[in-house]
């Protein structure tokens, strides 16, 4: 039961946390606390970390057979980005 | 009800295809997302003399929304929990809650999407805003087939029980919830809180 | 009344006689249906979920689409036979109609779905499966594959055919030029179909990564089954890319946006996205036939398969460098310099794995005790010819060169030498090849020869000119050309050519036709004199509805060929014989395939009520699916153990 009780207590925790990342990005947008040069990558990297949570703590993506599993978004995400550079430079 | 340990639930062989055709599913899905994003971040300049980003949204409610999806993320990691311990009402009640925060979600986004249309910004009116309306369209959509789709699980789930076939299916359609979450975060990101830099 | 009468009074004359070709073999097929009771057995064809009948519908399917693209193909060599030349009506909208037609048949439903089809036939055959992972998916597939695919082929009397070529290129493809359900069928006939396409690919990667018999590790798969799981991660993402183009051009046409525009938004979207889908299927559509090739090859030289780990990675870095070459097509769209060199050079970069393809496969031959069977042939065919097709490829590949073939006829030699060259030789060499399996009678050999000779002539006959054509100027995509640019004689020999290779699938067609009627049975699981090495052939030709009665034994990469050195007769297999579990049949495919046509004509045609309707139907079947507790049926023990043994029933 224990085990159990440990894994609640992470998913609450992580919830939180993303609620946090949500919150501190808006803000730091609203505040314009850091300069315009440097804002999309801070931004990008608060939204990644929210997105590697939901992927291994909800979505159970490093449980068995999690080889394929990474594989199978990692392929999709590097062409993802692949496009989304060479539409964004058009 | 016996409650059925987690390793009796997904196990079983055909279960485990299902999520791993499942994982591929979402492999292509990020490319779906991936290159509706491509195309909104290619014309997002092109307002054709109409609103822009920073004109049109308003970020105050669009943190509303926000924190409703991801709270209906916790429910459904939270649902998922309970299904593994076998408690079916208690699976019932926060998948219920899930899809209420979905639903809520959805109502939102179609209230602030008709705000804009009133304002005179629709789908037609620039390339940015024709993007702006695909991506987010697109998400909406998906989450209006979550909420359908989650919903008949749960009718399966009264009618047979936590069982080897709904069990799966349920864990499934988590999964999915999930990865529409994690697009929203990055429609949140890109399109909302970068569109006001 | 009236109107109908005045639209049948202004049909132009080839609509009229597709119109009256269609009623005749609608009415052709009832009558013969109904004379001969076969009905029923259409049904159970219909609603099977047995992987070999699947595949065998892909295939019939996709041939009857390439005898109508192969059709237009003689239609447009006929207008451009002679400078000048006003063949027929096919000037102008008509021949534009033609070209994209050929075009988008040949590649998205002829290439695509014969080698699925194949595939699906051999590929739980030959990692010792009893069938795919998802039968019902399957099934889905297919119907959704053959809606699309009714949809293209039905706009030619229906509307109008697409017209803007095979690309479909923004702002040409949009309402602004091409008004009218036209174009329209394009993106939601593909969309239909592609997803029919991204759902078969994920059951084959499923199937491949967890249905393989004990002891068929990855590194000792079959070429074949290792080229359809790479082809099927390709499709994976490649088509969801052309998903969204097509959703794209969709919401250009029916809903008004204007992202595609020339005057407010950015055509080049459009490309961007169509190639970066279009590119990896020019692999997807070659490495299935490279995995063929390999098969085949190795089983007529009676030799182990050259270099066996270097040909699996040089599949994987063909499909990994395919996603990273898309730009090469629009070299001339006026990119920056650096992004042009740096797909310049990962275009030069796969030269090098398929290089290594091509020596492997000729040093399994070296040495080798070579039978020229007809898939053996097809398989030499295939060096020659692709190798000519890759060297035209490099040669695109160099931006400045490429400013002076762009859009002529030089690229449409290279992409009919290596799609011809690859896919449809593959297609032929496989279905010759596994013909005995799939319907338990071998092909004629003398047939099979004419038909080999006379296409692969009749195929150079009418590429190869049109590679001097290209470098002389001539552009693609044009309905004639002026007298005296000395350009009129090749055409000629092209023309005559493509006739040369319209009678080589002639003799295909006689082939299967004398085989099926008259041709006796094999009674060997391995009927190309002991020579076969996989698991397909250590099963009965054609195999039992469950393939494997017991669990295939592997050992090595080559099983059964290991077990004829060993002087046995077949493979061992293991544990008891037992009741085996079989997928149910089912309709619903057949109609959610039927819902998703009804809702595409109403999209086409933006009659919502019509789309709603169909929508409606998709969403129905969906839900019955999903409530539905079919738990398939079970072939009793002594049934099993009397096909296997022939004895004890």
């Amino acid at each position: 039961m224990k085990k159990e009780n440990d894994h609640l207590i992470k998913i609450s925790v992580m919830f939180v946390t993303m609620i946090l990342l949500t919150l501190i990005a808006f803000y730091i947008v609203y505040s314009e606390w850091i300069s315009n040069e440097f804002l999309p990558y801070v931004l990008i990297f608060l939204a990644m970390i929210q997105v590697v949570i939901q992927l291994i703590l909800f979505m159970d993506i490093k449980e068995k057979e999690g080889r394929y599993r990474i594989t199978s978004v990692a392929a999709g995400g590097f062409i993802a980005v692949l496009t989304i550079f060479f539409l964004a430079i058009l | 009800m016996p409650s059925l340990a987690e390793k009796n639930l997904f196990s079983d062989h055909h279960a485990q295809m299902n999520i791993l055709a499942f994982w591929f599913l979402i492999g292509a899905e990020v490319v779906v997302f991936g290159c509706l994003f491509g195309i909104y971040v290619s014309v997002q300049e092109l307002t054709n003399n109409g609103p822009g980003a920073k004109e049109l949204f308003n970020l105050s409610e669009i943190i509303v929304s926000t924190i409703v999806l991801l709270s209906s993320s916790f429910t459904c990691a939270l649902g998922v929990y309970t299904l593994k311990l076998g408690k079916k009402t208690m699976t019932l009640v926060w998948f219920l809650l899930t899809i209420s925060l979905g639903l809520g979600f959805v109502i939102l986004e179609g209230i602030e999407f008709m705000a804009y249309v009133a304002e005179g910004a629709t789908i037609s009116s620039s390339p940015f805003l024709g993007a702006f309306y695909m991506l987010l369209g697109t998400h909406g959509a998906h989450v209006l087939f979550g909420i359908v789709w989650i919903f008949m699980l749960l009718i399966q789930l009264m009618m047979y029980g936590i069982t080897k076939e709904t069990a799966p299916k349920l864990f499934i359609a988590s999964l999915y919830w999930h990865f529409i979450d994690v697009v929203w975060v990055f429609i949140f990101t890109v399109v909302y809180l970068l569109g006001k830099v | 009344m009236n109107s109908i009468y005045h639209y049948f009074r202004t049909l132009p004359s080839d609509i009229i006689l597709a119109d009256i070709s269609f009623v005749i073999i609608i009415i052709a097929t009832t009558f013969l249906l109904t004379r001969y009771h076969k009905w029923k057995w259409l049904w159970s064809w219909i609603t099977s979920t047995d992987h070999k009948k699947i595949g065998i519908m892909y295939l019939v399917v996709s041939f009857l689409f390439f005898l109508r693209a192969g059709l237009e193909a003689l239609l447009i060599r006929m207008q451009l036979a002679f400078p000048e030349n006003e063949f027929w009506v096919f000037q102008g909208e008509r021949f534009n109609q033609l070209t994209s037609t050929h075009g988008t048949v040949m590649i998205f439903l002829v290439a695509t779905p014969l080698l699925i089809g194949l595939m699906n036939v051999i590929v739980p055959l030959q990692i010792g499966a009893r069938d795919v992972a998802f039968p019902f998916m399957n099934s889905l597939s297919l119907w959704l594959f053959i809606s699309g695919g009714i949809l293209i082929n039905v706009s030619f009397i229906a509307g109008g055919s697409p017209n803007a070529g095979w690309t479909t290129y923004a702002p040409l493809s949009l309402n602004e030029f091409t008004p009218g359900p036209s174009n329209s069928y394009y993106p939601i006939g593909l969309q239909v179909a592609g997803l029919g396409t991204i759902m078969g690919a994920i059951n084959f990667i499923v199937t491949i990564i967890k249905m393989r018999a004990p002891g068929m590790k990855f590194m000792r798969m079959p070429l074949s089954t290792w080229s359809m799981l790479i082809t099927s991660v390709l499709i994976v993402y490649a088509f969801s890319a052309l998903a969204v183009a097509l959703l794209l051009l969709t919401f250009e046409r029916l809903f008004g946006t204007i992202i595609l525009s020339g005057s407010e938004g950015n055509p080049l979207i459009w490309q961007h996205l169509f190639w970066i889908f279009g590119h990896p299927e020019v692999y997807i559509i070659a490495l299935p036939a490279f995995g063929i090739f390999s098969d085949v090859i190795s089983t007529f030289s009676k030799k182990k398969l050259f270099g066996y780990t270097s040909m699996v990675f040089a599949i994987i870095l063909i499909g990994f460098l395919g996603f990273m070459v898309w730009v090469h097509h629009m070299f001339t769209v006026g990119l920056n310099a650096n992004i042009n060199v740096f797909f310049a050079l990962t275009t030069m970069l796969i030269a090098i794995p398929t290089g290594i393809k091509i020596f492997n496969w000729l040093f399994t031959m070296r040495g080798g005790r070579i039978r020229f069977d007809t898939p053996m042939l097809y398989a030499l065919g295939f060096i020659v010819t692709f190798v000519m097709g890759g060297v035209t490829g490099v040669m695109l590949g160099s931006v400045p060169a490429d400013y002076q073939y762009h859009d002529s006829y030089f690229v449409v030699a290279h992409l009919h030498y290596v799609i011809i060259g690859a896919t449809i030789f593959g297609v032929l060499s496989g279905v010759y090849y596994w013909w005995p399996k799939m319907f338990g009678k071998m092909l004629n050999e003398k047939l099979g020869k004419w038909n080999f000779w006379t296409f692969v002539i009749g195929f150079h006959f009418t590429f190869f000119p049109m590679h001097i054509l290209g470098l002389m100027g001539m552009p693609r995509r044009v309905f004639t050309y002026p007298e005296g640019e000395g350009l009129g004689w090749l055409n000629f020999v092209s023309t005559c050519g493509a006739f040369l290779m319209g009678i080589g699938v002639l003799f295909f067609m006689l082939n299967i036709y004398l085989t099926t009627r008259y041709g006796k049975f094999v009674q060997q699981h391995d009927p190309w004199m002991k020579r076969g090495r996989t698991l397909e052939w250590t099963v009965p030709s054609p195999p039992p509805p469950y393939n494997f009665a017991r669990v295939p034994v592997v050992t090595s990469g080559e099983p059964l060929w290991t077990a004829y050195e060993a002087q046995k007769h077949n493979i061992d297999f293991e544990g008891d014989y037992d009741e085996i579990h079989m997928p149910s049949s089912s309709s619903l495919p057949f109609f959610m395939g039927m819902a998703f046509l009804i809702a595409s004509f109403g999209f086409v045609f933006e009659i919502w009520s019509v789309a709603i309707l169909g929508m409606a139907g998709v969403f129905t079947t969906m839900t019955i699916r999903s409530f539905q507790n079919k738990n398939g049926y079970f072939i009793p023990k002594n049934k099993v153990i009397y096909n296997d043994k022939g004895v004890g029933y």
